[in-house]
């Protein structure tokens, strides 16, 4: 129905940005690892290698497969043990993480910039020759399970969590933490691996190095990987519907989603500026009132009310929503508050609140290329996807939402089927349906 | 595991293998490990960091195979007798099963080691 229109409308409008010079194409490999980078004038450096390989490509009956990967990150291979890599890494200073989201697992090494040829040579080597050694299993298993538990305890992320799972279902819907019934061998996950770590899907993204550099360095450490192909992946289906999820917090959560647009289209772009324009951030340090309708909303409501607008966006899909955690005798009128504002928006959007939402949304995007973090995060979805969008096109990309497109899109969210999920004591908060 | 070793050499040589096999197989023989049914990595000394690391890895059922052997060798003992020729372990079935996997700890330690004492330079 309507998802699927959109979702056909999303795939057209990629060549178009293309044209519109928000983006350009990505540097590549010979066999195929993309290549991007953000040359700044800074002492150190970083460099990840960035696999379309997350949740969302995990197959049946694996569930949880991408979060034993992302544990299995420099671990024993061919070329060094776990503990070499460790204690090299230490001796040059350098720091190693790895990440996993919904498109892809990510592996980050933050060092000096003399120190980066080698931990190029070091992904290289994870792609080509990870063990994946029963012995290591066991501590990686473990690792696994006390990673779940610890956001078993955290609400925050089961409501994201129920968002989309009840939002896509499976795909971009696949719970990002193993659960502790996972059935996942090291025979699995070096099925996964050849499946997975091929140059095709593969991105090695850095800040601090040069282009030219980081390319001539992945054509060495790369050389072995075999090309394969893409990733394929079946387009994300919007679905919606209600979850309640019990849960033992003194608060009570609701979230209402509704299908977004996917990152780095001109939608996304205007629901970034929506998001802004809703608000709910606090940009000064314990203040209790801000101007956009999600802020005072929540500080008339008091006693530790927080509402906030969320945007994600996907490569091919996207969630718009709105998150409010109050006390359970407010947390209606909290979620209420939220999706009346998100209606107001629809009707219309006064040229004032207009200009601020823009700057917000203008900074928020600027500011994201100047973390190592979430610069790292941004290039690799985008080199994914094939191409680089610099923090100046990005801008461009802003200023050419008009206030018009942020109500028409606004009312576009409402009209799809909404997302409601409830986390917390779910006797005493509202169903979804009670909030329109 | 270390130590000086000419066994690349004996093999290579026709003449010297030819020679030494015999006598080596009649010390595996004298030595009685198989008459119990054990394998020679049954018999390696068991209470040193590496073996036993090395048999913590050892996938699952190859361990239990391990503790069956030992377990059958003990009962040999306990009941004054020895397998027959027919029942005792076969030379074709004497499989260095552990040996890789001592190799791979022994590498690992070894590393830990030189690691430990590294003295650090500037570059």
């Amino acid at each position: 129905m309507l998802s699927i229109s959109s979702a056909r409308k999303t795939l057209n409008l990629v060549p178009t940005i293309f044209k519109a010079g928000y983006a350009s194409a990505v540097t590549k490999t010979s066999n195929g690892v993309k290549v991007s980078a953000l040359d700044e004038s800074s002492p150190t450096a970083s460099v990840s290698l960035v696999i379309n390989a997350g949740a969302r490509f995990e197959p049946k009956g694996k569930a949880g497969i991408a979060h034993f990967v992302k544990n299995f990150g420099f671990k024993n291979n061919g070329h060094r043990s776990a503990f070499r890599i460790t204690r090299e890494t230490e001796l040059v200073g350098g720091v190693l993480t790895s990440n996993l989201g919904r498109e892809s697992v990510t592996f980050t090494a933050e060092c000096l910039k003399e120190d980066v040829p080698y931990f190029v040579e070091v992904f290289g080597d994870l792609v080509a020759q990870t063990k994946f050694a029963d012995h290591e299993f066991h501590s990686v298993a473990t690792q696994v399970a006390s990673e779940y538990h610890a956001v078993e305890a955290t609400p925050e992320v089961a409501v994201i969590e129920a968002v989309h799972s009840a939002a896509f279902r499976n795909g971009l819907g696949n719970p990002i933490y193993a659960a502790s019934y996972s059935d996942v061998t090291t025979d699995d996950l070096k099925q996964f691996a050849a499946d997975h770590f091929v140059a095709n899907k593969i991105a090695l993204v850095a800040t601090g190095v040069s282009e030219a550099e980081l390319k001539s360095l992945a054509d060495t450490a790369f050389a072995k990987v075999a090309a394969g192909s893409a990733a394929k992946v079946e387009a994300s289906k919007y679905f919606g519907g209600d979850v309640r999820v019990p849960f033992n917090t003194q608060l009570g959560h609701v979230a209402v989603a509704f299908e977004g647009a996917a990152a780095g289209t001109p939608d996304f772009y205007t629901a970034q500026v929506l998001r802004s324009l809703l608000g709910g951030d606090r940009f000064v340090k314990w203040s209790t009132s801000g101007v956009s309708p999600l802020a005072a909303a929540a500080s008339k409501i008091g006693n530790g009310a927080q509402i906030t607008a969320f945007n994600f966006g996907y490569s091919d899909a996207g969630l718009f929503g709105v998150y409010a955690q109050a006390e359970n005798n407010a947390i209606e009128q909290a979620a209420k508050a939220a999706v009346d504002s998100l209606k107001a928006a629809a009707k219309s959007v006064s040229a004032e609140d207009f200009k601020r939402a823009l700057a917000q949304a203008k900074f928020e995007s600027a500011s994201r290329y100047e973390s190592r973090v979430s610069a790292t995060e941004l290039l690799g979805a985008q080199a994914l996807q094939g191409q680089k969008v610099t923090a100046s096109e990005s801008l461009a990309a802003l200023e050419k939402v008009q206030a018009g497109d942020v109500s028409k899109l606004a009312a576009k969210l409402l009209s799809s089927k909404p997302t409601t999920v409830v986390v917390g004591k779910t006797s005493e908060l509202p169903y979804g349906d009670a909030l329109f | 595991m270390s130590g000086i070793t000419l066994v690349n050499q004996v093999k290579a040589s026709k003449f010297l293998s030819g020679v030494l096999q015999p006598v080596a197989n009649a010390f595996v023989n004298a030595s009685g490990y198989r008459k119990l049914g054990l394998r020679y990595d049954d018999v390696l000394r068991e209470e040193t960091d590496i073996i036993r690391e090395a048999v913590n890895r050892l996938p699952e059922n190859q361990g239990y195979e391990r503790v069956f052997r030992m377990k059958t060798a003990f009962q040999y003992s306990l009941s004054h007798t020895v397998a027959t020729k027919e029942t005792a372990l076969k030379p074709e079935d004497d499989i260095r099963y552990l040996t890789p996997i001592i190799d791979e700890v022994a590498a690992e330690f070894a590393e830990k080691e030189d690691f430990n004492n590294i003295k650090s330079y500037t570059k």
